[in-house]
């Protein structure tokens, strides 16, 4: 979908010390536009060009204060005063560390009325260490923390770095393991096969049917004690859905699952529409738009959504969501 | 010929190097708080850089004859004279700087920062998380809303009075009679204390944050923001919200500016769409003056003979509308 003219796309990168170098990364390849960069990481976003912003870092609060507030808080001020300029960037990346909560960062992008009149959400770059998970798949610990495992299963994009340094045997047990958990992302391992910044934004990510595809390879994860994997549930149907099933369907399942959810997003053709309903949420948060935004070479008639999450009962969303379909 | 409704001209604009976000008046000129990280002063059709650092700005007061200004980076400056010196750094994002009795104030991540005249420099940790916003209730009394509810902190004694149990308070804003503190929440809400309390009456119903709440000088009304929502609220002795309040139509973007008149029941308010709106509580319907700017109204600033309105905006502009008041308003 082309973004509006008046937003400025965002493109939230997260992960470990490799974010803050893949942002500095970005921010030389993309020298030629002005970027604005929102970061709780003043090393990575600190320039004289280019316009920056810190968010705070929640870690060292005195206070039991509610750290979803102050992230939600914190990027509608910092992206305000980003966007609300005389000049205003032509893209702006949020790096978040791996203490900032990426769920309650992207509900607000998407749902903060400030935001919405500012940016639109491009897409979510995971970095991920190659070495450091393999060496957890061998030694049988949990593939990652619980925030990581979620980013995963919600990023768009995933950078494994230092997949170079393993062997063959290896960095296939790690994409396996990722593939399994990134429901919604696309892999890449840059040492090997070279991503150029450019082909990290620009993505409309959140837009239309989601670029996942049924799993076709898998493997156990493990996670930590007293946690479970978040997995990803795809649904498609060929033919036209009743609107109104389709919105008792959406309902049900926001309602069943709420926080659960991490990532919903599809594009559903439903009957007395000429153009597909677009939908996307976090949470408890789900909105929907016309496919009449989206280019007509990215059009179909196939009603696909995908939902993350955790908990999720796959069998009853699908056949909940075929039952959808025009008889 | 008089006009029955009030009108707003603007009398002189001045263009600023980036967006003017924090407006306040020094005497009869303007000083504006840029996303820039520049102090400009308005004087007639002219604009002067008072000072500059490298950051956004994050509160601006006129303190007695000194500006004092708060940048994203923890710095705070004081301005006197045309000399600058650094008041603290540091130290969090200052937020809401405020005039006590003894000095200035601000909000800087938990702690309240005072600054006393004699030059001592004062911490209190306010005990409810990062503060977003805070203002003088009476005297050294201030009330301080922040993530994990509100408090009442007395900057004479430093310490922490009273802890108000609610959810994040991102706008506090003081009955001008001293009877009550209203405070915004992020879940829609409005939280009505009197002073001293722990316990609040809760307005509810917005659509969204309420992050711009003013009380009308006469103490009959309040204010409040949420998106492109815009209502009063009757308030008397006993509190606030026996009756539904008035709703004021007029804003179809969301609402980013508010001010109060210092001395008649009006108010201003400003939206993303550059339109800024007059309202009367006597006149409901329709607002009572409008003018169109461009860019988005970030900060607006009543003149205390309350004839004169300075305005900032998004794309850099800084205005003075003059308001003649009509027979209504």
């Amino acid at each position: 979908m082309a973004v509006a003219a008046d937003l400025v796309p965002v493109t939230v990168v997260t992960g470990g010390a490799e974010a803050s170098l893949l942002v500095h990364r970005m921010r030389l390849g993309l020298a030629d536009d002005p970027i604005g960069v929102l970061s709780g990481n003043a090393g990575a976003a600190a320039d004289d060009i280019h316009e920056w912003l810190r968010l705070q870092p929640v870690e060292g609060s005195r206070s039991s204060g509610c750290a979803c507030c102050r992230v939600r808080l914190d990027l509608v001020e910092g992206l305000r005063l980003l966007v609300d300029r005389r000049v205003r960037p032509e893209r702006v990346i949020v790096l978040l560390d791996a203490l900032d909560d990426l769920s309650t960062a992207l509900q607000t992008l998407l749902s903060d009325p400030d935001l919405q009149r500012l940016v639109e959400l491009d897409g979510v770059i995971q970095t991920v260490d190659a070495v450091a998970l393999s060496t957890r798949v061998r030694l049988g610990l949990p593939f990652g923390a619980q925030p990581e495992l979620e980013r995963l299963a919600i990023a768009d994009r995933v950078l494994v770095v230092r997949g170079d340094e393993l062997v063959d045997e290896a960095l296939h047990s790690v994409m396996v393991g990722l593939r399994t958990v990134a429901g919604f992302g696309l892999m890449a391992v840059p040492s090997i096969w070279p991503v150029a910044v450019k082909e990290l934004v620009g993505l409309n990510a959140w837009h239309g049917a989601p670029a996942v595809q049924p799993r076709i390879v898998s493997a156990p994860v493990v996670v930590e004690h007293g946690y479970e994997r978040p997995d990803t549930v795809y649904c498609e149907v060929d033919g036209e859905l009743d609107p109104d099933a389709v919105e008792e369907w959406l309902d049900e399942i926001v309602a069943v699952n709420a926080s659960r959810i991490l990532r919903l997003q599809g594009a559903v053709r439903v009957a007395g529409q000429e153009f597909r309903v677009c939908l996307r949420g976090v949470r408890s948060f789900a909105t929907s738009h016309s496919e009449l935004m989206h280019p007509v070479d990215q059009r179909s008639t196939r009603s696909i959504v995908a939902v993350a999450g955790y908990g999720l009962d796959a069998a009853a969303i699908r056949s909940g969501f075929d039952a959808t379909a025009l008889r | 010929m008089t006009s029955l409704l009030s009108t707003l001209n603007s009398v002189a604009r001045v263009q600023l190097p980036d967006a003017a976000g924090h407006v306040v008046w020094l005497d009869s000129l303007v000083v504006a708080g840029c996303a820039d990280g520049s102090v400009m002063m308005m004087d007639g059709d002219q604009a002067a850089t008072i000072v500059r650092c490298g950051s956004p700005v994050s509160a601006l007061l006129a303190h007695n004859d000194s500006i004092v200004a708060g940048f994203i980076d923890g710095d705070v400056l004081r301005v006197r004279h045309g000399e600058a010196c650094v008041v603290a750094s540091d130290q969090g994002v200052p937020r809401s700087l405020v005039e006590t009795p003894g000095g200035v104030a601000w909000a800087a991540s938990e702690d309240v920062q005072i600054r006393r005249l004699d030059g001592l420099a004062v911490s209190v940790d306010a005990r409810i998380g990062d503060i977003r916003h805070l203002a003088v209730v009476q005297g050294g009394l201030l009330f301080v809303g922040g993530v994990s509810g509100g408090a009442w902190v007395d900057t004479t004694l430093d310490l922490v009075d009273d802890i108000v149990a609610a959810p994040t308070l991102i706008a506090v804003a003081v009955d001008p009679l001293h009877r009550f503190v209203a405070a915004g929440d992020l879940a829609g809400s409005i939280h009505v204390i009197g002073v001293g309390d722990t316990v609040g009456n809760e307005l509810s119903g917005y659509p969204d944050r309420v992050h711009l709440l003013g009380w009308l000088p006469s103490g009959r009304g309040l204010c409040a923001a949420a998106d492109d929502e815009l209502t009063v609220w009757a308030a008397d002795r006993v509190g606030v919200g026996d009756s539904d309040p008035q709703q004021l139509v007029g804003h179809d973007r969301p609402i980013t500016a508010l001010a109060a008149h210092p001395r008649v029941d009006v108010v201003i308010t400003g939206d993303s769409g550059g339109l800024i709106r007059l309202w009367s509580p006597a006149v409901v319907d329709e607002p009572v003056a409008s003018a169109q700017l461009s860019g988005v109204i970030l900060g607006v600033a009543w003149h205390p003979d309350g004839h004169r309105i300075a305005v900032g905006t998004s794309d850099g502009n800084l205005t003075v509308l003059g308001m003649r008041s009509g027979s209504v308003a």
